[in-house]
């Protein structure tokens, strides 16, 4: 049976949307430059679905499969959690904690203990040197929380 | 030969320490993703307003100079390039790096730099008068064409898949388009409050290119290193000469270097990327740009750092900046009481030689530090996967929020960051959304600019085709498109000679 080209209908469903918010405003001029690129999307798009469908494949698609999304799922949390907790803990206190997590998440040794002291010294060494370089010399106001 | 006369008062202790500090911390400050140098430059202002004039130019010159070359580094090692000058590099630096010739790829870097940045210097020295006559003929129409001759080279740079390149290309150019219209002023696609300000390019850059290569660590961190190839040992002689003999490489990026810098608002991103695109058209090795080709990295590096010297000749003689950083630098040169015009090369001649003369030293202490560097580039191919992408993580969070210290600016880095991983594996490539973004404004100002002129006078047709300068660029845009056409229609009839 013959694939779908889901990667071209993807693709197409985002141009539509960025045409529909394009056109139908009051002030036409302001939106000329982005319509008229909409328009050229819309073209690629169509040129691209049909390519699919004479079964003109891309040789760089590589597929996705359930394990590399699990895989990487804690790290999207993290990355989630690092953001949301910026303003709340303060930057280098956060940047501490994403450090230590994705550190031990990842880490490929099997002992906790080893996981535990390497993560935590990666965390430390890494928040000291951001925080000089960034606060001491450059003097960058990084947002503080309940800490820095 | 007035340079000549002040050259010595760069060697003075005080003036040689500020160029040396001021070269190594830019070297640093360009290899950290999201410190681009306008932001390297921005920064430092503050900290020369008690020093005396002639100091602080030299400071900030240095590290203009530097951080440009420095960017090269975090690309070509981890795929992250450290600004927008350096999204050509990247291309064919990784690979290198990839095959175990991280070191090879930078000391072409850091020695196509110096070439670059050397012709660029002495064109700021010997043709300053005629130049500025030049950079004065280019209005809305003839910057409207130069920013469609980039929008040309996006074919080319997407990877090999010529309408996914075109479609992530115009997909930059529409998310350019987020925030203010550049003339009108009206509010356009704010979907939430983190797009209030549009979408920044530096936070953009970082998010397209750092979050995939992040996440692309972190699916094989249980291999516990990044997946290079053993780091071969390379003679620094050795890199010198074969750069020196990689001649259409060197010209085309040194001139298409010079021509980009003297051009007010363009900036080192596009001579980098027009450089490595017309090196790969003439190249009898196109094939293999892409995948580690050294004359990619020549090419690239030595426009980007050629850009600097001419960008400052319309700032010098005009007040008109060649380049984001120099504008910057405007503000550098006016806290210091000194206005751009005649008088800087009459009354002030002695800071402004001194100035210049700096840049050239400048060059050749920042290609000495930058091989020092390439040494101890194999240990950072040593980090496990999991400390790389960590540490990448966080570097690319406070190098995205320093830029405007906008949250916002992180969260709109992450989404397009995890976006591109996937889009990545769908077949589309980062560089094109880049430059498509970083195209955009240029494009969509100049276009509005143009237009509203063109309707005061004999009509859009006449004020956009016609006159020099607006004639070469279309033509020229056509010969690009012409040419991924040719080569594209060329390569699929080879791989079906090969197949049948």
């Amino acid at each position: 049976m013959k694939r779908l080209p889901l990667i071209a209908i993807a693709t197409l469903v985002l141009t539509v949307f960025l045409c529909y918010v394009s056109f139908g405003h009051e002030n036409q001029e302001a939106y000329l430059f982005p319509q008229i690129i909409g328009g050229c999307l819309l073209g690629l798009c169509a040129l691209l679905v049909l390519r699919e469908f004479l079964g003109n494949r891309d040789p760089a698609v590589q597929s996705i499969n359930m394990a590399s999304i699990m895989q990487l799922l804690p790290m999207l949390v993290l990355l989630a959690g690092y953001v949301y907790c910026i303003e709340w803990l303060g930057m280098y206190s956060s940047s501490a904690l994403a450090l230590f997590f994705i550190a031990f998440v990842y880490h490929s040794a099997d002992s906790i203990v080893k996981r535990f002291t390497s993560s935590l010294l990666v965390a430390l060494v890494f928040t000291g040197f951001i925080y000089v370089v960034f606060s001491v010399l450059l003097r960058v106001q990084a947002p503080r929380g309940l800490f820095i | 030969m007035e340079f000549l006369q002040y050259f010595g008062e760069v060697f003075t202790l005080p003036h040689f320490t500020i160029l040396v500090l001021g070269t190594v911390g830019g070297l640093i400050l360009g290899a950290t993703p999201g410190l681009s140098p306008t932001m390297a430059v921005a920064l430092l202002i503050p900290f020369t307003f008690q020093m005396e004039p002639t100091a602080s130019l030299i400071l900030l010159g240095a590290v203009y100079t530097s951080t440009v070359a420095g960017g090269a580094v975090s690309g070509i090692l981890v795929n992250i390039p450290g600004a927008p000058a350096n999204i050509a590099t990247v291309m064919d630096g990784y690979p290198l790096a990839q095959q175990g010739r991280a070191t090879e790829a930078l000391h072409y870097s850091f020695i196509s730099s110096l070439i670059g940045g050397l012709i660029g210097v002495a064109v700021l020295i010997f043709f300053t008068p005629p130049l500025a006559d030049l950079a004065l003929k280019f209005g809305p129409a003839e910057l409207f064409w130069i920013a469609i001759f980039g929008v040309t080279i996006i074919a080319s740079i997407g990877g090999g898949h010529v309408i996914k390149g075109l479609i992530a290309g115009a997909l930059g150019l529409w998310i350019s388009t987020i925030g203010y219209n550049p003339v009108l002023g009206e509010e356009r696609f704010v979907f939430t409050e983190h797009l209030a300000g549009g979408v920044h390019v530096i936070a953009a850059l970082i998010g397209l290119f750092a979050i995939p290569q992040i996440l692309t660590l972190l699916q094989t961190s249980r291999d516990g290193k990044v997946e290079m190839n053993a780091m071969e040992q390379h003679s620094v002689l050795t890199s010198l000469k074969y750069t020196i003999t990689r001649v259409k490489a060197l010209v085309i990026g040194t001139v298409t270097g010079c021509i980009v810098g003297v051009i007010p608002g363009a900036g080192g991103q596009i001579a980098g990327l027009v450089a490595y695109d017309q090196t790969r058209k003439f190249s009898k090795n196109r094939d293999n740009f892409g995948k580690g080709e050294p004359d990619g990295v020549i090419a690239a590096e030595s426009a980007n750092n050629a850009m600097v010297g001419p960008s400052l000749v319309p700032l010098l003689t005009l007040g008109i900046p060649g380049s984001p950083t120099a504008a910057v630098l405007l503000g550098g040169l006016l806290i210091n009481g000194l206005f751009p015009g005649p008088d800087l090369f009459t009354i002030h001649a002695k800071i402004t030689w001194t100035f210049i003369d700096s840049l050239l030293v400048g060059q050749v202490l920042m290609m000495i530090f930058g091989l020092s560097i390439s040494k101890y580039s194999r240990f950072v191919t040593r980090i496990p996967n999991h400390m790389m992408a960590a540490s990448v993580t966080v570097l690319a969070i406070f190098g995205t929020y320093s830029v405007q210290n906008s949250i916002s600016d992180v969260a709109v880095m992450l989404c397009l960051g995890v976006g591109m991983f996937f889009a990545a594996k769908a077949g589309f490539s980062a560089a094109p959304l880049v430059l498509g973004l970083i195209l955009g404004k240029l494009t969509e100002e100049n276009f509005l600019q143009g237009r509203m002129i063109a309707d005061s006078m004999d009509g859009a047709w006449r004020y956009f085709f016609s006159g020099t300068i607006n004639l070469i660029m279309v033509a020229l845009c056509v010969l690009s498109i012409g040419f991924s056409i040719y080569s594209e229609t060329r390569k699929k009839s080879k791989a079906q000679e090969a197949a049948s």
